[in-house]
């Protein structure tokens, strides 16, 4: 198989999810336990993909580094944030790849940031609390062209779910249970 | 549709393409120019569906094809390519005309879009359970089991980080108090060994509807011409073919049938785990199926009057069979199996296993062997033999009581049965 994707998977899935709807529908989620100090676990919620379920028997740490009063002992919750991305975005442009014939050898992606921690803190109300911008780079070795990776690039950022989450406005909706 | 990019084969090459313009769809199969029979009946299929008429030779019937491995070619390469290898004949494992011949005769019974055959009941079981659960899975299923399946869920699932609990296979309170967060799978027999408690097949799927769950029922002791799980909203039915199903005590195989989607799933656990069919047991197993309604009927109309002739004896404590008015779950057996009922009876003779086994030694046609469906009578103990592994204690608590026979009723004469049973009844009194 071409990048070891099953295009041809692909393809029924999404022919069947043309006649079938609901077949494309997945839902998600993540429970969320703190631990202690910054440290916190997450395990993942079963997904329904369509009418069944998948069972997400996974779970991960998070932390802070000490610096910023954790013990450093996992991954920060903004770095799980642009792997997140990351991941999406990797998924969108191999199997992008793949549908137009490109044989890939290497993909790297990079995703950085700066935050300015003043919004966080509250020193400075003009501040907002996230990321203002993020930079992206895909380093690509294969059989495509310069061309046809834009292209691709193009599509990832019009395809990949968790990058449009990001970059799109996300409804958040909150609750509270004491 | 084959093939993936066909008709967009230009834009794909220019990159001007996305998923939505993809153009494999799922279909039916794998088949090689062979028919269903889908409007006809039971023996109709059985005789004819999947059938492979080789156009070189005029030959009637699907020749065996015992090779290994095929020529590659652009299109087998084209398939590896796409990750359709399935419908490709490219390594026999993979598939063959001989497995797919079989297989498509199995769905046109089964009522099945596609089914995959195995080399024994258990490696489509495991290969079946394998392909569907998730890693932390949980399934639900019952204690009255066949002895194999017992083994792979109670001993190696928690090796695969997956779990099991046991329920009774009749009760649905039961079972839907038993289902977890973490559940994935419902899996019963449709008749259970040796009691022949029926699981009552549409509660079971619409507790897997309500809870998102796959439903899984191996059909082995009821076979599709008895009932057909698929047109009770099965997601996947499993069979023991070393059974009914060959129906010869001379073939060990396995079954599995549903969708094309949850069987394109299992096919490359099937790879993975090897257990794939051998053309030459594909061959005998497609021939034997020729017959499978004529001595389904045969089986099911002795069993009948050989469970009547048995309650009627003073000599037998106790019957249980489904066509009984005396079976406890009689009214969902008329439901279920419309009126077929089965091959397989077990009861209770007085005197216990003593007069038991006397039993099986004194009777003159049923073979005192394990297994079952063939056309032959086979008759065994469960104490000694299927729940051996039980204490006597454990084996009364689930019902298996002293002097309880398992009796798989064959195609013999049913005048010359209830004679042989008549003569060694008597004899052992």
């Amino acid at each position: 198989m071409l990048n070891n994707i099953n295009i041809a998977g692909l393809s029924e899935y999404a022919n069947e999810v043309k006649e079938n709807n609901i077949e494309g529908k997945a839902s998600y989620g993540v429970i969320l336990d703190w631990v202690s100090g910054t440290k916190t676990k997450v395990k993942t919620k079963n997904m329904i993909l369509g009418s069944h379920k998948l069972v997400r028997d996974f779970e991960f740490t998070i932390d802070e580094p000490t610096q910023l009063l954790g013990v450093n002992c996992a991954p920060n919750p903004a770095e799980y944030m642009l792997g997140g991305i990351a991941g999406c975005m990797a998924v969108t442009f191999m199997t992008g790849a793949t549908l137009m014939n490109i044989e890939v050898n290497q993909l790297q992606l990079e995703i950085d940031g700066e935050l300015d921690l003043r919004g966080f803190l509250g020193i400075d109300k003009t501040i907002e609390p996230g990321f203002p911008e993020l930079k992206f780079i895909f380093n690509v070795k294969g059989s495509g062209t310069q061309e046809q990776y834009n292209l691709l690039m193009e599509r990832v950022m019009k395809h990949s779910p968790n990058f449009n989450t990001m970059k799109n406005e996300v409804k958040m909706i909150g609750g509270l249970k004491g | 549709m084959k093939k993936v990019f066909k008709g967009i084969e230009d834009k794909r090459e220019s990159g001007d393409v996305w998923f939505d313009e993809l153009k494999r769809k799922r279909t039916d199969g794998p088949a090689i120019s062979t028919k269903r029979y889908v409007e006809f009946n039971e023996s109709t299929k059985s005789v004819h569906a999947g059938q492979y008429d080789d156009p070189n030779t005029n030959a009637l019937g699907t020749p065996i094809f015992q090779c290994s491995t095929f020529y590659l070619n652009e299109s087998s390469y084209n398939a590896i390519e796409e990750g359709r290898g399935r419908d490709e004949m490219i390594y026999t494992r993979y598939g063959n005309p001989s497995q797919w011949s079989v297989q498509e005769k199995l769905s046109a019974l089964e009522n099945a879009e596609s089914s995959i055959v195995f080399s024994s009941g258990m490696a489509a079981i495991s290969s079946t359970l394998l392909a569907v659960l998730d890693k932390g899975s949980h399934i639900v299923s019952s204690r009255d089991i066949y002895g194999g399946t017992y083994n792979f869920l109670y001993e190696d699932l928690d090796r695969f980080g997956m779990s099991v609990t046991f329920t009774s296979p009749t009760n649905i309170e039961e079972i839907e108090a038993a289902i977890q967060d973490n559940t994935k799978v419902l899996y019963f027999e449709a008749l259970t060994n040796p009691l022949l408690k029926m699981a009552p097949i549409e509660e079971i799927v619409s507790l897997g509807k309500k809870y998102n769950l796959r439903v899984i029922i191996d059909n082995t002791f009821l076979t599709p011409y008895n009932v057909k799980p698929l047109n009770l909203g099965v997601d996947l039915v499993v069979n023991s073919a070393t059974k009914y199903l060959n129906g010869h005590s001379d073939l060990i195989g396995g079954t599995v049938s549903g969708s094309r989607k949850l069987i394109d799933r299992i096919w490359p656990q099937m790879l993975k785990n090897g257990g794939s069919m051998d053309p030459h047991a594909c061959f005998m197993l497609e021939r034997s199926l020729k017959t499978f309604a004529l001595r389904m009927r045969t089986h099911n109309a002795n069993a009948l009057e050989l469970a009547t002739y048995l309650e009627d004896h003073p000599k037998i404590k106790k019957v249980n069979y489904p066509g009984l008015a005396s079976y406890n779950q009689h009214e969902l057996a008329k439901k279920q199996l419309k009126g077929k009922n089965s091959g397989m009876i077990s009861f209770e003779i007085e005197g216990g296993d003593a007069k038991a086994h006397s039993l099986l030694k004194t009777l003159k046609l049923p073979k005192e062997a394990t297994s079952l469906g063939g056309v032959e009578s086979l008759i065994s103990l469960p104490y000694n033999t299927s729940q051996a592994s039980l204490t006597k204690e454990q084996q009364k608590e689930i019902g298996i009581n002293d002097g309880l026979i398992r009796l798989s009723v064959g195609i013999e004469d049913i005048e010359d049965l209830i004679t042989d049973f008549e003569q060694a009844i008597e004899q052992i009194f």
